[in-house]
């Protein structure tokens, strides 16, 4: 099989509301870029892989079919994937088994969500409107009609237990990794959120479940992006500066199966992170990444996904944040640009603008924000709403191809 | 000419119209809601092949592709695990009858394999009284219509008072 690159990105900035622009014409945004980093046209492209998370914010259930008439792939195939919040590693792995089988050389990658035209008109409120828009993304039967916020369910299913098994993270330590990520945001000027609270304004905002307070958590709003990929063969014939795609898990776990075997873990992380590490042959996680982009939904589950991934103990993490580890000049940074915190969170993007922050990383191009580049390794890791389904990639460099 | 004319100012409009209502059908998990409007009874599912009680209930056990068999619990449990929630999202059963803050908390049932998502009432005179290792029962809503915000949960110590 062959390996897979990514040869190129294309950003735009992720904003609390971007109404200048319909999700379509932010897809279109983010793809001229993205081919024109990559230095290819419309026409090279073989598939299209979407990654889209939720129909019901675009108040259009076949996105897919009008975005590839809007982008102009008349003619071309395409694949639609959705996995909650982790929508964007399975799109990655799709777009990367495209090529692996031979059935394409180059395949582009759209993400696109806006989160900000749920409205709650009576009230006036986009946040009211967007968490009644959430509300669907549990389960009809089981959850819906009792779940509060899903940061309920992020505390209740794994902050709580890990705290009294593991120590931590702890309100503090959470508050500390919120901070990180936006002291990191104002160094990324496609940041949605450019101002720096501290530690005390992080503990005394507004509480939303446990020990989670609305500053830890997501800033979600409207974004978009796109990556291309192509085969090894194809990569070096465009003389592209690639970023090889070294090892890529997906995983699935129970979503309301809940029981002591999952409480107070994201079991689908171990799997998927078990899995990329065993095909990108990493044996040390901590010591052989420049920096890991982590699903930070809340500041918690940061720190959750940060020991699941291998990066220390179980319940270290938020000591560690504390300590200044997961900084720009720590250990290993993590969520560099900001993270869902800091930079910015719309399902199904959020990952994808993630793996072109590794990208510009491992090329060196991160301006203000760029992390020494000394193992040429990053890795990437999403989980979804539920700690259902996740992805867990490496990124490469300095692979031998 | 034509310039003169065009605002590109973002033209938003109130998208009201989308109203989606459904007949939702509970399916084979039918016993379940109907036990519980009909009768205050809450049923957990067992599977004849591995014995293990399902909660939620699955009318079909994921791990043997059995169907499963009906059974009564008593409703009573401990909580494994909760968070005092501040935040109540919009167009949930729950915002009826629980006041912020409220507890959203993993139940094990007694009697059942699985742990069980469910809001507490906590009693508000001894807020934080609710964690792990608390004993509580169900209650059921004098209005019941199928849905799983048709009972709640409260402190069983309370509730002998």
């Amino acid at each position: 099989m062959t390996p897979v690159d990514i040869i190129g990105i294309g950003t735009i900035p992720f904003m609390e509301r971007n109404a200048s622009r319909t999700y379509k014409g932010m897809a279109l945004d983010s793809v001229r870029r993205a081919l024109e980093d990559a230095g290819i046209g419309k026409d090279d492209v073989g598939h299209v892989v979407y990654s889209i998370h939720s129909e019901a914010m675009l108040l259009q259930q076949i996105p897919t079919l009008l975005l590839q008439d809007y982008l102009g792939f008349r003619g071309l195939a395409s694949t639609r994937l959705e996995a909650g919040f982790a929508t964007e590693g399975y799109a990655i792995a799709t777009a990367c088994n495209r090529i692996r089988s031979g059935q394409d050389d180059i395949v582009l990658v759209v993400a696109v969500q806006k989160t900000s035209d749920f409205f709650d008109l009576e009230g006036d409120s986009r946040e009211t409107g967007y968490r009644r828009g959430n509300t669907i993304a549990t389960d009809a039967t089981w959850l819906q009609q009792i779940l509060p916020c899903q940061e309920a369910f992020l505390s209740t299913f794994c902050l709580e237990p890990r705290l009294a098994r593991h120590g931590g993270p702890t309100k503090e330590q959470m508050a500390a990794i919120a901070v990180k990520n936006r002291r990191n945001a104002t160094l990324n000027p496609e940041a949605q959120l450019n101002t720096v609270p501290t530690v005390e304004d992080v503990l005394a905002s507004a509480p939303v479940a446990g020990d989670t307070t609305s500053l830890m958590c997501a800033a979600h709003g409207d974004g978009a992006c796109a990556l291309v990929l192509a085969s090894r063969e194809r990569a070096a014939e465009l003389g592209a500066k690639a970023v090889r795609v070294a090892g890529m898990g997906i995983a699935t776990h129970s979503s309301y199966t809940v029981d002591a075997n999952n409480i107070g873990q994201i079991v689908g992380t171990q799997i998927a992170a078990r899995n990329a590490y065993e095909q990108a042959g990493v044996k040390q996680p901590p010591s052989e990444f420049d920096l890991a982009q982590v699903h930070d939904i809340t500041s918690g589950i940061e720190a959750v996904a940060c020991e699941e991934l291998g990066l220390c103990g179980p319940g270290e993490a938020g000591r560690l944040a504390q300590e200044g580890a997961f900084d720009k000049d720590g250990m290993l940074p993590v969520n560099i640009d900001g993270g869902r915190i800091g930079c910015g969170h719309a399902g199904g993007v959020s990952g994808i603008y993630a793996a072109c922050e590794i990208v510009r990383q491992l090329r060196e191009i991160a301006d203000a924000r760029q992390v020494p580049i000394r193992h040429g390794r990053a890795l990437l890791q999403c989980t979804d709403a539920h700690l259902s389904m996740n992805s867990v990639a490496v990124l490469s460099v300095r692979e031998n191809s | 000419m034509a310039d003169a004319k065009i605002n590109q100012k973002p033209f938003e409009v109130p998208f009201t119209d989308w109203k989606p209502e459904y007949l939702y059908s509970l399916g084979e998990l039918s016993p379940f809601f109907r036990s519980a409007v009909e009768h205050e009874q809450l049923l957990a599912t067992k599977c004849p092949s591995c014995s293990k009680v399902w909660m939620p209930p699955r009318a079909d056990c994921p791990d043997c592709y059995e169907t499963c068999d009906w059974v009564e619990i008593s409703g009573e449990g401990t909580v494994i695990s909760c968070s005092y929630c501040y935040f109540l999202g919009v167009g949930v059963d729950l915002i009826d009858y629980l006041d912020l803050p409220y507890v959203f908390a993993l139940i094990h049932l007694d009697g059942t394999d699985t742990y069980f998502y469910h809001g507490i009432k906590p009693n508000e005179q001894k807020m934080g009284e609710v964690k792990a290792g608390t004993r509580v029962n169900v209650v059921f809503r004098e209005e019941r219509r199928g849905s799983i915000g048709d009972f709640y949960f409260v402190p069983s110590e309370e509730q002998k008072q």
